[in-house]
């Protein structure tokens, strides 16, 4: 079923994996695809300011390659700035500082001075530069600029996670988006991923410190691109009903923690922001001409005119006897797929932490061949590797697990639309 | 509750995708028992997506494999400590001796055509005589002979 809601400002389609429940004893899935997009004349409007922190770990485990790449990418992004826009740098170890300013509008070449200033060296403490990043943020924050943070860091934090955590609550509710960026092995992808997810932001694994100039020219250049941000979805399911499963299949896919209230991140003109939620609906037992799933709130931030709006809509469903199943869209079943694929292996890193190696290993299997059934051999061979390790080692390797969690991830980008 | 036609886990109805496994849940062909109603036809139990899963034919010198049921099928030769399982097995016609590899080569059907990928097999995928290039899928025709090192497998399809 889909149905377009031309309404401005947005376009809204849905499509649901049913166009009607059925009278059952036991519980049924829906799957629902929600697909929202500018209206096509969008793209006249300029985006609004940029107001962008980077911040950038200097500890020890930074030395070299890394660091000079980080570098040398913010040089990269500075020199993309428009005037309107605002772009601060702080590094951090076990203490941060702030380098760049803001408001400094450093041209390249004396950015490129100041950044040469830095010295790796202590531990990594997020939070430390988390704060002083949210300050730069908050400080440029003056009213219709899409505030964001970049956080690359290469390590672990230890005992500030709760802190930041608490941060990126107070991001969200300011309109702050963190980006956070791995680079390598040791880093904790579930905090980092944690982190990002409540602001509607995105954690990127890099294995190789070679992409980061392209990832963050990229992240950039669709900043540049916001039509709307702050965008949120609160799901207030009806009784008997349970919202299993959502995720974020368009921009930057990524799992949607958070229970009923989802917060989507931001939409770029000439894109379309998807997600896939998965209801799993309780005992009907008898027809009824119409079933409330739930009611969507949709909120948003327009960029272009610094409107906040709001919009509700219900989902219902009748109820028969006999629902005979309907063409299900390719866009929902491409995106069902991928996800539940996401899922096998969330499944199977956890079977693997709790120390089930024998599912885990099972779980990694059976990822493996659907993977390859789908065409995605070198993917598959990865699983399998690290399916052998667990069987063997009973453990995965730090590498491995990222390639398995960002590459089934990934798998979402390649059906994207826009952009990326 | 229906059930996977791959794991055999218990679904709800509406599952578009096996959580378990992955398989795409087809609620028609989701009944636990899958019958092949051939006489001379040995079961296989990897995959069956329909009510006929692939069957296979044995003579003197070679077997005949009916590609039916699903979209692809990896033939080879399974072990226990093996990752991936080929969907057919061909361990019972001398596999090891014949030189055919874990994961051997690939049928599967792209559009109404079916195609034939040797995967990298030590000992080589044949077609009618000729060596397979690995990962290049070929055109199959009917009743077209393969050879997976020395074993010959006649394919053709089911009616």
């Amino acid at each position: 079923m889909t149905s377009a809601a031309p309404a401005e400002p947005f376009v809204v389609d849905l499509n649901h994996s049913r166009t009607a429940l059925q009278v059952h004893t036991e519980a049924q899935v829906l799957y629902t695809h929600i697909a929202v997009r500018p209206p096509a004349r969008d793209d006249a409007v300029p985006a609004p300011p940029l107001n962008m922190c980077l911040v950038l770990d200097r500890s020890t485990s930074m030395t070299g390659e890394r660091l000079d790449t980080a570098r040398s990418s913010a040089v990269e992004i500075i020199r993309l700035l428009r005037p309107q826009d605002r772009f601060g740098l702080v590094t951090f170890s076990d203490k941060a500082e702030l380098l760049i300013p803001s408001d400094a509008h450093l041209s390249p070449t004396a950015a490129n001075s100041r950044l040469s200033e830095i010295q790796t060296s202590g531990a990594t403490e997020i939070l430390k530069g988390l704060r002083a990043g949210m300050e730069e943020v908050r400080r440029g924050a003056v009213g219709g600029t899409i505030d964001h943070l970049i956080l690359i860091t290469d390590g672990r934090t230890y005992g500030d996670e709760q802190a930041c955590m608490d941060l990126a609550d107070e991001a969200a509710l300011e309109g702050i988006e963190i980006t956070a960026i791995g680079v390598g092995e040791a880093w904790n992808d579930i905090f980092l991923d944690a982190l990002a997810a409540k602001t509607g932001g995105q954690a990127v694994y890099i294995e190789n410190i070679s992409t980061l100039n392209r990832m963050l020219k990229q992240k950039f250049r669709e900043l540049g691109l916001v039509y709307a941000d702050q965008i949120s979805l609160v799901i207030d399911t009806a009784p008997g009903v349970m919202l299993q499963s959502s995720f974020r299949t368009s921009p930057a896919p990524t799992p949607l923690p958070g229970g009923t209230t989802l917060r989507l991140g931001s939409l770029f003109s000439g894109t379309s922001l998807s997600l896939l939620l998965q209801f799993v609906i309780s005992t009907i037992p008898e027809p009824l001409a119409s079933f409330e799933v739930c009611t969507m709130h949709f909120g948003a931030h327009l960029s272009q005119t610094n409107m906040h709006l709001k919009s509700s809509l219900a989902l219902s469903f009748p109820v028969l006897k006999e629902a005979a199943p309907a063409p299900i869209s390719g866009q929902l079943l491409t995106a069902a797929r991928s996800v539940n694929l996401y899922h096998l292996q969330e499944k199977a890193l956890s079977d693997a932490r709790s120390g089930d190696a024998e599912l885990g290993t099972r779980r990694l299997n059976r990822l493996a061949t659907q993977l390859l059934e789908i065409g995605q051999g070198e993917l598959a061979q990865s699983v399998i590797a690290e399916a052998e390790a667990l069987a063997q080692d009973h453990k995965l390797t730090e590498r491995g697990q990222k390639r398995v969690k960002y590459g089934t991830r990934a798998l979402l980008e390649a059906h994207a639309e826009g952009p990326r | 509750m229906i059930t996977c036609q791959r794991c055999k886990a218990s679904l709800f109805l509406g599952t578009l995708f096996c959580p378990e496994c992955g398989l795409m849940v087809d609620e028609d062909a989701a009944s636990p028992t899958v019958s092949l109603p051939v006489d001379e036809v040995e079961e296989i139990t990897t995959k069956p997506r329909q009510t006929q899963g692939p069957a296979m034919l044995t003579r003197q010198d070679s077997i005949a494999v009916r590609v039916m049921g699903q979209q692809d099928y990896i033939l080879g030769r399974a072990e226990a400590t093996q990752a991936i399982l080929p969907d057919i097995d061909l361990n019972r016609y001398g596999a090891h001796e014949k030189g055919v590899s874990r994961l051997h080569c690939h049928l599967r059907y792209e559009g109404d055509s079916l195609m034939v990928v040797d995967l990298g097999s030590a000992n080589g995928t044949f077609l009618n005589g000729t060596r397979l290039t690995p990962e290049r899928p070929m055109p199959l025709s009917e009743n077209d002979t393969i050879s997976l090192g020395s074993l010959k497998v006649q394919v053709f399809r089911k009616v």
